[in-house]
C-alpha cells in the first residue's frame, strides 16, 4: 500500500531533484560566463583603421532569418533566425596610438540595440513587399547584417603579441561595445536565480510539510510545488536563453504593417 | 493480437481496402487491425489511473509502476496516431486526442509541430530541433537523461507557440487550446474532488509519462550522426520491448518513412536498415543500453563522426494537423500518403 506518506516524500524527493539539475544546469551557465567576463576583463580597446572587407570592412555579423505572416487583425511578420554567422575579415586597429594587424578567424558580438536597429523595418513599402512573400509558403528570407568598419571603435577579446592582436585562451572576439558590463549583468541574472530558486522550492516544502500533515495549508504547499515544477524549467530556460553569447543570441523580432 | 497478413497490412497506394478485418476491428472501428493493441494499451492506462483514485487497494507499488509505465506507452500511442490515425471516424479520433491530451497533461497536438515537422527534419529551420541532446551538457552523463525533459519541455513549448502563431494555423490553435483545456480542467476536478489522490495517482503518473516521451529523444538520438542517412537513430530491437512499444524501437526506418503504419516497421528494419546501419546502433536492449550508458559509466560517450550526408528524413507532402484539415482531406488519397488525420 502506497500511503500519503510514503507518496509525499516521494513527490518531493522528484521535486528537490528537479530544482537541483535546474540549479547545476544554470551553474553550467554562470560558468561560463564568468569565464568570458574573465577574458573581458583584459580586453584590447581601439578604433577600426581599415578593414580587409568590401567597404573597409574589418568583421562582420549577420543573421538569416525567414519571416512568415502571423495571424494578427493588423498584418504583421515573425521572423525565425535561421542561422548566425560571424566573420573577421581582418585589417588594422589602432590600439594604444599603434596600428596593429588583427585577422579571423573570430566571433563578433554587436549590441542588442546595434542589431535591433538593423532588423528594423525600413518603412511601409519595404513592409508591403516583404509581406507578400511571407504570406507564400517559403517565407520572406532575409539577412541581417552589421559591420564593423574603419572608424568604429571595438573591443578586442584577445593579446596582443608585437603588431599583431591574437586569440588567447579561446576565439578571438571582436565587439562592438564593452561586453564586460552584460556578462556581469547575466553573471548576477544566474547568480540570483540559483539561491532563488533553491529557496522557493524549500518554500514550498516547508508550506507543504506544515502541520497538520496533508491538511488545508500542505494541500497550498502541494498546490505551490505543482506549480514550481511546472513554471520553474521554463524560467530556467527563459534565463539560459537570455544569457546566449551575442555572436548567437536569438534576433527574432516581428514587423507590423502601421496604422494608417 | 495482430491476425493474418491480408488484415494486418495496411493499404498500399491506390490499392482498396481489405475486405477482411478482425471483428475487434470492426467492433472499435480502428483502420488496422494491430491498431486494437494501441486502443488496449490506453484502456490499460486509464484503467490504472481509474481503479487507483477510486479503489484505495489498487494503491501499491506495482499498480502505480504500471500506470506510470503505461502513461509512457499512452504517449507513444499519441504519437502514433498523429503521424497516422488510428480510427476511420473522424469523431473518435477527435475523441483519442482529448483523452490523450489528458493521459499526458499535454495537448497532444502539440507533437505536430514538435515531432512531426521539427524533430524529423533533426532541425528547426536552421536551429536545433527542440528536443535535440545537444541541449543537455553535463559531464555525468546519468544528469543529462534526468534533465533532459527540464530543457526540452519548455523548449517545444516555445517552439509550438512560435509555430502557432503563423498565419493559416488557427485551426490547429483551436485545436490546441480546447485539448489544453481538457488536460487541465479534467485534472483539476479530480484534484479538486480527492486532492491527494489526484496529485499522487493521476498527475504523477501523467507527468511520469509526458517526460518520458521527451526523454526517449536523448536515448534515441545522443551520439548519432543526424546527418546520416541511417546512422541518425539508435533502434532498440527485442520483440516484447517492441511489442509493448508499438514498434517504436525501430526508430531509424521511422523517421525515414514517418508515414508508415506501425506494424510495418520492423520487417522494413530488418529488410532496408539493419543491413546497413552501423551495428552499434542496433540495440537489442533498452534496458541493457541504459544500464551501460548511464549507471555503469560517467561521462557521456563520444559521438559518432559526422557523415555530413544530408539527412533522408522524408514526410508526406500534406498532412492533416487540424479537424479541418481532415475533413478537407481526401480520406483514400489521405491514407495513401500516411497523413496524419486527427
Amino acid at each position: 500500500m502506497l500511503s500519503r506518506e510514503v507518496m509525499g516524500i516521494f513527490a518531493l524527493g522528484v521535486l528537490w531533484v528537479t530544482a537541483l539539475l535546474v540549479a547545476a544546469a544554470a551553474w553550467q551557465d554562470l560558468r561560463d560566463v564568468r569565464g568570458w567576463w574573465r577574458r573581458a576583463r583584459r580586453a584590447v580597446r581601439g578604433v577600426v583603421v581599415t578593414g580587409d572587407g568590401d567597404d573597409q570592412t574589418l568583421a562582420e555579423f549577420r543573421v538569416e532569418q525567414r519571416g512568415r505572416a502571423t495571424d494578427e487583425a493588423r498584418p504583421a511578420i515573425a521572423f525565425h533566425d535561421r542561422a548566425f554567422h560571424s566573420r573577421v575579415h581582418g585589417g588594422t586597429v589602432e590600439i594604444d596610438g599603434r596600428a596593429r594587424r588583427l585577422s579571423g578567424p573570430g566571433e563578433v558580438w554587436v549590441e542588442r540595440e546595434q542589431r535591433g536597429a538593423a532588423a528594423a523595418c525600413p518603412g511601409e513599402a519595404e513592409f508591403d513587399e516583404a509581406y507578400a512573400r511571407a504570406i507564400c509558403a517559403s517565407g520572406f528570407q532575409r539577412d541581417v547584417r552589421v559591420a564593423v568598419r574603419a572608424g568604429d571603435r571595438v573591443v578586442v577579446l584577445g593579446e596582443v603579441e608585437g603588431d599583431a592582436v591574437v586569440a588567447s585562451e579561446g576565439p578571438l572576439v571582436v565587439a562592438t561595445f564593452d561586453p564586460r558590463r552584460m556578462l556581469s549583468r547575466d553573471a548576477w541574472a544566474l547568480a540570483l536565480f540559483i539561491p532563488s530558486e533553491l529557496l522557493a522550492c524549500a518554500c514550498v516544502t516547508w508550506v507543504a510539510l506544515r502541520p497538520p500533515h496533508f491538511g488545508a495549508v500542505s494541500v497550498l504547499g502541494a498546490i505551490l510545488g505543482l506549480a514550481f515544477f511546472l513554471g520553474v524549467t521554463p524560467v530556467a530556460v527563459s534565463l539560459r536563453e537570455h544569457v546566449r553569447r551575442p555572436s548567437e543570441a536569438h534576433l527574432r523580432g516581428t514587423w507590423a504593417r502601421r496604422a494608417r | 493480437m495482430t491476425s493474418g497478413a491480408a488484415v494486418g497490412a495496411p493499404p498500399a497506394a491506390g490499392e482498396p481496402r481489405p475486405v477482411s478485418r478482425t471483428r475487434l476491428q470492426r467492433l472499435l472501428g480502428v483502420r488496422h487491425a494491430s491498431d486494437v493493441r494501441q486502443v488496449a494499451t490506453l484502456t490499460i492506462y486509464f484503467a490504472l489511473l481509474a481503479a487507483m483514485y477510486v479503489v484505495p487497494a489498487c494503491r501499491n507499488v506495482p499498480v502505480f509502476v504500471a500506470a506510470c509505465a503505461y502513461s509512457f506507452l499512452s504517449a507513444v500511442v499519441g504519437h502514433n496516431t498523429l503521424h497516422q490515425s488510428m480510427f476511420e471516424a473522424k469523431w473518435r479520433n477527435t475523441a483519442v486526442r482529448y483523452l490523450l491530451s489528458f493521459g499526458g497533461l499535454f495537448p497532444i497536438s502539440a507533437v505536430i509541430p514538435a515531432h512531426n515537422l521539427v524533430h524529423h527534419h533533426f532541425e528547426d529551420d536552421g536551429q536545433p530541433d527542440w528536443a535535440s541532446p545537444v541541449h543537455v551538457r553535463f559531464e555525468w552523463n546519468l544528469l543529462n537523461l534526468l534533465h533532459f525533459p527540464n530543457v526540452a519541455g519548455p523548449l517545444t513549448f516555445n517552439g509550438v507557440t512560435r509555430w502557432a502563431a503563423i498565419r493559416g494555423r488557427r485551426g490547429f490553435r483551436r485545436q490546441y487550446t480546447r485539448e489544453l483545456v481538457f488536460a487541465f480542467g479534467l485534472t483539476g476536478l479530480l484534484l479538486l474532488h480527492d486532492f491527494w489522490t489526484g496529485l499522487f495517482f493521476v498527475v504523477l503518473p501523467q507527468l511520469w509519462g509526458a517526460r518520458s516521451f521527451l526523454r526517449i529523444n536523448i536515448i534515441q538520438h545522443d551520439g548519432c550522426d543526424l546527418a546520416s542517412e541511417l546512422d541518425h537513430s539508435r533502434n532498440f530491437v527485442g520483440k516484447t520491448f517492441n511489442w509493448f512499444m508499438l514498434n517504436n524501437g525501430f526508430h531509424t526506418v521511422h523517421h525515414n518513412r514517418a508515414g508508415m503504419h506501425f506494424e510495418t516497421l520492423a520487417d522494413l528494419h530488418a529488410k532496408e536498415i539493419a543491413p546497413r546501419i552501423d551495428a552499434r546502433l542496433d540495440e537489442p536492449s533498452m534496458a541493457l543500453y541504459l544500464a551501460r550508458t548511464y549507471l555503469f559509466r560517467w561521462s557521456r560517450p563520444l559521438p559518432m563522426p559526422s557523415s555530413r550526408a544530408a539527412p533522408s528524413a522524408t514526410l508526406p507532402a500534406k498532412e492533416a494537423w487540424t479537424d479541418e484539415d481532415a475533413a478537407a482531406a481526401e480520406p483514400e488519397r489521405g491514407r495513401a500518403l500516411g497523413e496524419m488525420t486527427v
